[in-house]
């Protein structure tokens, strides 16, 4: 399970990650230069300039509590976290330390949502503006939380929505249509001096929608674009207009303070240019030529300033390092002639959807299959083939060795192609902000990057519908989700190796989506069909010409919140596919004086799962055999209850025929949180908190047909012809940590163990064998039993720090974890999402089929060889011993 | 539509004290064949006078030649046969399950099914679904023509509450082996030669040795 130090790094790594920023800042006072983020994801953290990497970081909590309000960075970093009661930290910049802190509470709950924060001049100021009347303004020390004076409110009932903040000033449009003022206030001053305009001294009379917005990225001047045309800026108690254009409407501009004078800098996307950034002197209004930049290939969507630093240089030049946010979250590091410095895809600190891709076998490996494919031809043309493949390879071999070095190189980065045990893959990720990320699983590195903005994440399904086994035909990837304003369906097909769109590219449909599956049946082309189910139970199939090869198709519809399931029976009636309802169930279960249940988890089978043995041997040399039911999903649902308080069920349904396998109810108890219940083979076991106990168990089901078969062996099993119950063996364990996903190992042929994988909030990834979970341990083993490998029961689970599978790493907020088949049948490979991203590969009962990794071949051929000249020395000295012998 | 009462089989006894709450229930049964017009239509109730007893009375109608044609019809197409339960309890209002065998394993039965119905401890139904046997096993004989019986056979199934770890009885077992070592050695039940074997096989090896290198001493000064 564990591994050495000399493996670290061999077979995974680790991606860290901090989210979406919402605040950054340069660190300039500390000798490394460093940039200081707080992100959506309520990270803390230092990032290096040079590559990118994060220097240190504070994963606060998740919850709202977590949330960070304020950063502020001069020669220690500030924090304000929080949402009533707020935490007031000190951060140490160079090592992200925690030097000071307190905590303040609001008085009135109410309106703290509506808090905002800054620091001035070593104080920290909070200002709460109470719509329509007045502005509180409270001062404190920074570093013990003294307040300096009492809360001074400023009465100012013009104080709406709309306000903006730019600190110290606070400013408002306000008045009736067509005769609105423009009033800004500093409200850290002690003489009140409310600087009152009219607004359309400023923009034209007709046009004003009440837009206004601060300027981005911690803006030297206070000042703000007013109507997407203007920037204003507050100078000496007055307004004034900067006479420089802003470009267009989705701008982001900041003035930035210049090495010798200010500059408004402006970004965009254009549509035909690319990104775009111009810079303008703020006194003179001239543009800054050497801050200029318009990259046809580089696409940011929606950039945002986030953080811009402006040196000069030793020839009289800006140079400047500017950080963009995009809507993609992704963060790119630029100069100020737009050369990207790195780039930092954080839109992976929130993956929803993961999806392994086999790789396509290499040019040679498929002329020899498509050898063997041909099977008509005399047995000349087949000898003659043959001989031109076996010539085809001597050639490669031959080239091989002339360029063996640089084989060696190039194989290393950017060869795409299927490796020897197929432990090769790509992996693809879609995002929660809509951005579908390939990625080669060995290294890590991203292959290719789509974003597209109207994928709706909420809800989403990914299918492999043609794997990269057919050349010449192209590997084919379904993503389904739905549209983000319509609430219609969204298809997009890519190829996943090139990330480029193919076939359906990215369509939308017509109609919201009840449900969609993959056809079972490939058509000639060896692209599996997809079929969807509208809401009102019409079903449509991609494409149209596989809708012949809807057959025994069946799909189940389960509705969370009233937890009713239904199912469907598609068939293709010759004219078109369609579906007809064939069964219900109502899990809720709405009894007398209890609200019904909510579905909060359906665990199916791995889709690539296939399960070779039928039994399990017992001591006696019988069998016991299993319940094999490929239909079998397992249903978890949670409500209230007038006697237990909170109860899980747990409902095991055959979603073809709708039948119930097996059920069973924990009373005072909660679901997990995320999705935590792992089916495979017969086995179903499911993550729960037991709220009498206040730990988390593990409830474990296996499922048994009994000693006997229900079908003759070989057999094919029938949902719809098999009336008996499967006898349900059940056992519950403690689990010792908090557990936040859980997953089982996949292998080719399901013949190695079946081990689980729990992440737990500690950080760690722990592995535990399904021996250990096996229901049927008895607590005083008989010797029959100890002779099958049960082991005795003990109801805690033992989580060994040699199972961890990530060894020191954390994981922060580990979401999901996600197993795939190698092409091996020991190994296991595994990626873990959450905050991070870890991959690593497993192998649940030990390598068998592969030599170790530190096998000495040089040892082995070293005692060959010897072994060999030692027979025949042997041979010489024997010989001539015999002749010596003769002559005696 | 006479009606004909069918198998009864009250399983499950054994888990009756499980349930919290006792009351009746009536499952109204509606096929979807030979119904003139409509969707469905009545094909026979099932009812319970207890959920704690469970056991059911079961009347259901006959089929006729229009019924079995339809089946075969369906059978012909690998259709389905689709049924209609609404359950009806002391407390809950009438709830509608669907479920549906195929139309071909159902004639093959001999127009045998199973039906299960799952109830939660507060009386609530989550699931009443029907199964056909397969079809290669006990087949019933069919009388073509005249009248066509449905065998139903009922079995009320519980939401047991699930298993719990087991602390308590572990702790015992911890508690009764810490008794026995306190009380002296564990009564050793083992043969002779299942204890000594470590000591039994060196003495043996060492005899065989020694048995095998002496009778070879004096036959050596032959010559």
């Amino acid at each position: 399970m564990c591994i050495y130090e000399d493996q670290i790094g061999k077979f995974d790594w680790r991606q860290t990650y901090v989210g979406r920023i919402k605040f950054s800042q340069f660190d300039t006072v500390s000798t490394a230069k460093k940039l200081i983020v707080a992100t959506e994801e309520n990270v803390l953290a230092a990032l290096h300039l040079k590559t990118g990497q994060i220097v240190w970081r504070h994963v606060f909590e998740s919850a709202s509590s977590g949330n960070i309000q304020l950063l502020h960075v001069s020669d220690k970093v500030v924090t304000v976290t929080g949402s009533n009661p707020y935490l007031v930290r000190g951060w140490d910049s160079s090592t992200g330390v925690l030097i000071w802190e307190w905590s303040l509470t609001l008085q009135d709950n109410d309106h703290a949502e509506f808090s905002e924060w800054w620091v001035q001049h070593g104080l920290l100021v909070h200002m709460l503006p109470i719509f329509n009347s007045h502005i509180e303004v409270t001062m404190y020390n920074l570093m013990s939380g003294q307040n300096r004076g009492a809360t001074s409110k400023l009465p100012a009932p013009w104080v709406n929505e709309g306000c903006v903040l730019t600190p110290p000033y606070y400013t408002c449009v306000s008045g009736n249509m067509g005769e609105q003022r423009l009033l800004t206030v500093d409200v850290t001053s002690n003489a009140v001096q409310i600087i009152n305009k009219p607004l359309f001294d400023y923009i034209s009379l007709d046009v004003f929608d009440g837009n206004m917005r601060p300027l981005d990225a911690n803006s030297a001047l206070p000042g703000f674009i007013i109507d997407e045309k203007k920037v204003l800026l507050i100078k000496n108690n007055d307004f004034e207009q900067l006479n420089i254009d802003i470009v267009g409407a989705s701008v982001s501009a900041t003035i930035i303070e210049g090495p010798s004078e200010q500059i408004l800098l402006q970004a965009w996307d254009d549509k035909t240019m690319g990104f775009s950034l111009i810079a303008h002197s703020v006194s003179t209004g001239k543009e800054v030529p050497e801050i200029k930049c318009s990259d046809r290939d580089h696409r940011i969507p929606d950039p945002e300033l986030a953080a811009v630093m402006c040196t000069k240089t030793a020839r009289e030049q800006h140079a400047c390092r500017i950080l963009i946010n995009g809507a993609d979250d992704a963060i790119h590091f630029v100069q100020q002639a737009g050369r990207v410095l790195w780039t930092r895809e954080e839109s992976l600190a929130n993956v929803v959807a993961v999806e392994f891709v086999d790789l396509p076998v290499s040019e040679t490996d498929a002329a020899i299959e498509s050898e063997f494919d041909q099977k008509e031809g005399s047995i000349w043309a087949a000898f003659t083939r043959r001989l031109q493949s076996q010539f085809q390879q001597l050639q490669t071999l031959l080239h091989g060795l002339q360029h063996a070095d640089r084989a060696v190189a190039s194989s290393n980065t950017n060869d795409l192609v299927r490796d020897y045990f197929n432990l090769h893959k790509v992996i693809v990720l879609v995002t929660e902000v809509g951005k579908i990320i390939g990625m080669d699983n060995l290294s890590g590195e991203v292959l290719w990057r789509r974003y597209e903005p109207s994928l709706s994440t909420a809800s989403l399904a990914v299918f492999t519908r043609r794997t990269a086994r057919h050349p010449p035909l192209d590997a084919y990837l379904t993503i389904v989700g739905t549209h983000e304003e319509t609430g219609n369906g969204l298809i997009i097909s890519l190829n996943p190796i090139s990330g480029e769109l193919v076939g359906e590219r990215s369509l939308q449909l017509d109609g919201r989506l009840l449900q969609c599956a993959m056809l079972h049946r490939a058509d000639e082309e060896k692209l599996h069909g997809l079929v969807v189910l509208y809401e009102d139970e019409t079903i449509q199939v991609f494409p149209v010409s596989s809708a012949p090869l809807v057959e025994d198709m069946y799909m189940y519809v389960a509705e969370p919140e009233t937890a009713y399931v239904r199912g469907y029976a598609l068939r293709y009636d010759g004219k078109e596919a369609r579906a007809q309802a064939i069964w219900s169930l109502r899990l809720g279960g709405a009894g007398p004086g209890s609200p019904g249940h909510r579905i909060v988890h359906a665990a199916a089978r791995a889709r690539l799962e296939r399960t070779h043995s039928p039994g399990r041997a017992l001591a006696d040399r019988s069998v016991l055999y299993k319940y094999n039911n490929p239909n079998l999903v397992l249903f978890l649902t949670e409500g209230p209850d007038p006697v237990h308080k909170e109860v899980v069920r747990a409902v095991a349904v055959d979603v073809a025929s709708g039948a119930v396998a097996a059920a069973g109810s924990h009373r005072r108890a909660r679901a997990a949180p995320h999705h935590q219940a792992v089916h495979a083979d017969h086995c179903l076991a499911y993550l729960y908190r037991s709220e009498k106990h206040r730990r988390f168990e593990i409830a474990s089901m296996e499922l048994y047909e009994g000693k006997e078969r229900w079908l003759p062996a070989g057999a094919a099993f029938s949902s719809f012809a098999s009336e008996r119950a499967p006898a349900v063996e059940r056992q519950a364990y403690i689990v010792p940590a908090a557990v936040t996903a859980a997953a089982v190992t996949v292998t080719e042929r399901s013949l190695t163990d079946r081990h689980v994988l729990l992440a737990l909030s500690t950080g760690a990834v722990v592995e535990v064998p399904w021996a250990f979970l096996d229901p049927r341990r008895p607590l005083a083993p008989t010797a029959e039993q100890r002779e099958e490998g049960l082991l005795p029961y003990a109801p805690e689970l033992p989580l060994p720090a040699d199972a961890v599978l990530n060894y020191n790493r954390t994981l922060h907020r580990v979401r999901a974890l996600h197993t795939h088949p190698a092409g091996i049948e020991s190994t296991s490979l595994v990626l873990a999402t959450g905050l991070d991203l870890f991959y690593t590969r497993v192998a649940p009962s030990k390598t068998f089929d592969l030599l170790k990794d530190d096998f000495d071949y040089h040892l082995i051929s070293i005692v060959l060889v010897a072994l060999v000249v030692a027979s025949y020395g042997t041979k010489h000295f024997a010989s001539r011993k015999m002749l010596k012998m003769a002559w005696k | 539509m006479k009606h004909l009462q069918a198998f009864v089989l009250s399983l499950l006894l054994q888990f009756a004290a499980c349930i919290d709450y006792d009351g009746w229930m009536n499952i109204k049964i509606q096929h979807s064949i030979n119904c003139g017009g409509e969707k469905y239509c009545a094909r026979g109730t099932i009812s319970l006078q207890s959920l704690r007893a469970g056991t059911p009375i079961i009347e259901q109608m006959q089929f006729n030649e229009q019924h079995i044609n339809e089946l075969n019809e369906l059978a012909a197409v690998n259709g389905f046969y689709t049924i209609r339960s609404l359950v009806t309890t002391a407390d809950t209002k009438e709830s509608e399950f669907l479920s549906s065998v195929k139309a071909k394993t159902f004639l093959d039965n001999g127009l045998s099914d199973v039906i299960n119905a799952w109830v939660l401890p507060n009386g609530a139904v989550i699931a009443v679904s029907f199964q056909v046997n397969n079809s290669s096993q006990t087949r019933l004989p069919r009388n073509v023509g005249s009248v066509n019986k449905i065998t139903s056979n009922f079995y009320l199934r519980q939401v047991e509450p699930a298993a719990v770890p087991d602390t308590a009885s572990y702790i015992q077992k911890l508690e009764r082996e810490r008794e026995a070592r306190e009380k002296g050695e564990l009564k050793d039940n083992r043969s002779f030669l299942a204890k000594y074997w470590m000591y039994i096989v060196p003495i043996a090896i060492f005899v065989m040795l020694s048995g095998a290198t002496n009778p070879e001493t004096p036959a050596q000064p032959a010559r």
